[in-house]
């Protein structure tokens, strides 16, 4: 049972709508399952885009659930002018991070539900080189940093989800500081692909709980060490936001803060009811909690749609996501039926328990959206990208 | 069903394949026709090694076409048999006996077949694309039109895909997810397929999971293949960025 229960989590798959611009309209790229998508409530705030290049609209899912659709060009898909509308249109700050949405992961196997087509994280940067203006990303693979033009990355990405920290400009400040820093010292990061083996549970000296992972962070991009900082992409993005408080100029260490306010600033599994907290795998409860959904309604969906393979034929899962994602998701298939399990058995405390044992304290790419699903840490959703006009 | 179709149909007509104002266009075929894209990704690369009852052709005005494709009902729950079963049917399929069925690797560590059938295909649904088919449906005839100019100009390539692939040092990727991107010119006229994912270099390291190779298989309208090296078209220095705080 607890080898069962080891959840290879999180591989690579890794505020009411203020907008006056929103009109009627829809992306056929995102019509996907109503439990993919934010809740409303979980809407930040935005002004009116600020480029014509730039459209808003809403894609409508079932209950209060729905998208914030950004539209950019289909000809900027993949290049440096993609990052010049968004920083243009003033809907992509500093400090917001971009997770990668698969739109195809849709209805095909509980794992990939579960991540909610969450692939990857990053962050985004405002930059300016001249007089012009772009969104920069800093991200792990450290090589995939780029105004979304890198094309081993950006070249085929669908969609991109835009989620908001609760950032002051003081925190904005000092990440930009950590990231200069990063960014001209590439050379001492590097990716790790084991998203079950999170930095502090790898035997690396002085790195014993999450805190001492950022702690590390900061001391590599300071130079204090000669030793790489080796992250899969949601550890970069949470060890980065862990430094908001921090002056790379007067760092001590007691400055680190994680951005999940949990007991170690990790996620664990699963918390029954989602009371005052949010584990790895109920970003699709967070979201039909989210989404006013009845409590039969919600199980209904949950043991017949999300924790359940739909498509199983190999070679047409080829089409829509990576042998690696494929792998991860066959390795989990009995826990996700646990998971299911758990559900249809009206979420028993006991039962959560015992799962979370089995749980290493993680944050996977889908992490950032599940707190923010869930209404926690002043994450808010504020669009998903999609390259379609 | 209604509501795919007509996002379907909402899709082809963003992408400008419905006849929409004229505009250079792609279309992902991942996204209207999952099924149809396991074909192209097993016959495109194959083409001038198809049967010959598979490669009659006719033309129409201008288009090419090809006999009709569906994808097969799923076996009977507890069948032992894995597999992706096609079905196909031409003008040919009613004058002929029964061929035996093609089995074609479809490069991604499984077979699929396809098998000749005096069926009339033309009536059935066209494939929902974001379902797992329980029911026989046919492709798109957006992957039928990939097909036909694959399947119109198979005699013509040299060598075929394999001795273009040894020639640039390339290997098959048997790791990244497979696209096809139908791409038209401003007047709607197919202008290029590319194939994301199927190759990389020898010596190319990917080193995450979602990532891609730069190398692109991208089959012309004439027919002939090529390969795309992708590029970032621009690149950013570090020490000439300068943050909203700077």
């Amino acid at each position: 049972m607890t080898s069962l229960l080891q959840f290879a989590i999180l591989f690579h798959f890794a505020a009411a709508a203020a907008t006056a611009q929103e009109r009627p309209g829809s992306s056929p790229v995102l019509d996907v399952s109503s439990f993919m998508m934010p809740p409303r409530q979980t809407w930040a705030p935005i002004d009116r885009s600020a480029d014509a290049n730039v459209v808003v609209t809403e894609n409508a899912g079932d209950g209060d659930l729905g998208f914030r659709v950004l539209h950019l060009r289909g000809s900027v898909k993949g290049k440096k002018q993609a990052a010049i509308d968004l920083a243009r249109s003033e809907l992509v700050q500093t400090g917001d991070i971009l997770l990668s949405f698969r739109p195809l992961w849709d209805k095909t196997l509980a794992y990939a539900h579960m991540q909610l087509g969450v692939s990857h994280s990053a962050i985004a940067f405002v930059v300016s080189v001249g007089n012009e203006r772009f969104v920069m990303t800093v991200e792990s693979p450290i090589s995939y940093s780029s105004p979304l033009n890198f094309p081993e990355q950006y070249a085929d990405l669908d969609a991109i989800h835009v989620v908001r920290p609760a950032l002051d400009q003081a925190q904005k400040r000092a990440l930009e500081k950590w990231a200069r820093l990063i960014m001209s010292n590439r050379g001492r990061f590097g990716f790790f692909t084991d998203y079950s083996l999170p930095m502090y549970k790898r035997g690396l000296p002085g790195i014993s709980t999450p805190k001492d992972q950022i702690r590390y962070l900061a001391q590599v991009a300071l130079g204090q060490t000669d030793l790489r900082f080796e992250s899969f992409c949601s550890e970069f993005v949470w060890s980065l936001l862990g430094l908001r408080n921090c002056d790379p100029a007067a760092f001590d260490g007691a400055c680190v803060r994680p951005i999940f306010a949990t007991g170690d600033g990790m996620l664990t599994g699963l918390i029954p009811k989602i009371a005052g907290d949010a584990g790895l795998v109920q970003g699709p409860e967070a979201a039909l909690i989210g989404g006013k959904f009845s409590n039969s309604e919600r199980t209904a969906i949950l043991t017949g749609s999300v924790f359940v393979d739909v498509l199983t034929d190999e070679s047409q899962l080829a089409g829509r996501m990576s042998v690696g994602h494929i792998k991860v998701a066959k390795e989990n298939r009995q826990n996700m039926k646990i998971i299911n399990g758990y559900y249809a058995a009206g979420e028993p405390e006991a039962l959560a328990l015992e799962m979370n044992n089995g749980v290493t304290g993680n944050v996977s790419p889908t992490s950032f959206l599940i707190r923010s699903n869930a209404r926690m840490d002043g994450l808010q959703y504020v669009g998903t990208v999609v390259f379609d006009r | 069903m209604q509501r795919l179709l007509s996002a379907l149909c909402a899709g082809l007509l963003t992408f400008g394949y419905c006849g929409a104002a004229a505009q250079s266009r792609e279309i992902i075929l991942n996204h209207v026709d999952p099924q149809g894209t396991l074909l192209a990704l097993a016959i495109v690369p194959q083409a001038n090694q198809l049967p010959v009852w598979m490669r009659e052709e006719t033309t129409s005005g201008t288009k090419t076409e090809i006999g009709q494709f569906a994808l097969a009902a799923k076996s009977a729950p507890g069948s032992a048999e894995h597999r992706t079963l096609y079905l196909f049917s031409s003008r040919r399929s009613t004058t002929d006996g029964p061929r035996e069925p093609l089995k074609l690797d479809s490069g991604l560590g499984q077979r699929i077949e396809i098998q000749q059938t005096t069926d009339p295909l033309s009536k059935l649904p066209i494939c929902e694309p974001h379902l797992d088919q329980q029911s026989t449906c046919r492709v798109s005839d957006l992957t039928r039109d990939v097909l036909a100019l694959a399947v119109r100009h198979a005699s013509n390539t040299s060598g075929g895909l394999g001795a273009l692939l040894a020639s640039r040092g390339l290997v098959t990727d048997n790791q990244a997810a497979k696209r096809v991107i139908v791409s038209f010119n401003d007047e709607n006229a197919l202008q290029h397929i590319d194939f994301v994912g199927i190759v990389r270099g020898k010596d190319e390291k990917l080193v995450a999971p979602d990532a891609v190779s730069v190398f692109v298989v991208r089959l012309n309208s004439n027919g002939v293949f090529s390969i795309i090296e992708r590029r970032q078209d621009s690149g950013v220095d570090a020490g000439s960025i300068k943050f909203e705080g700077e």
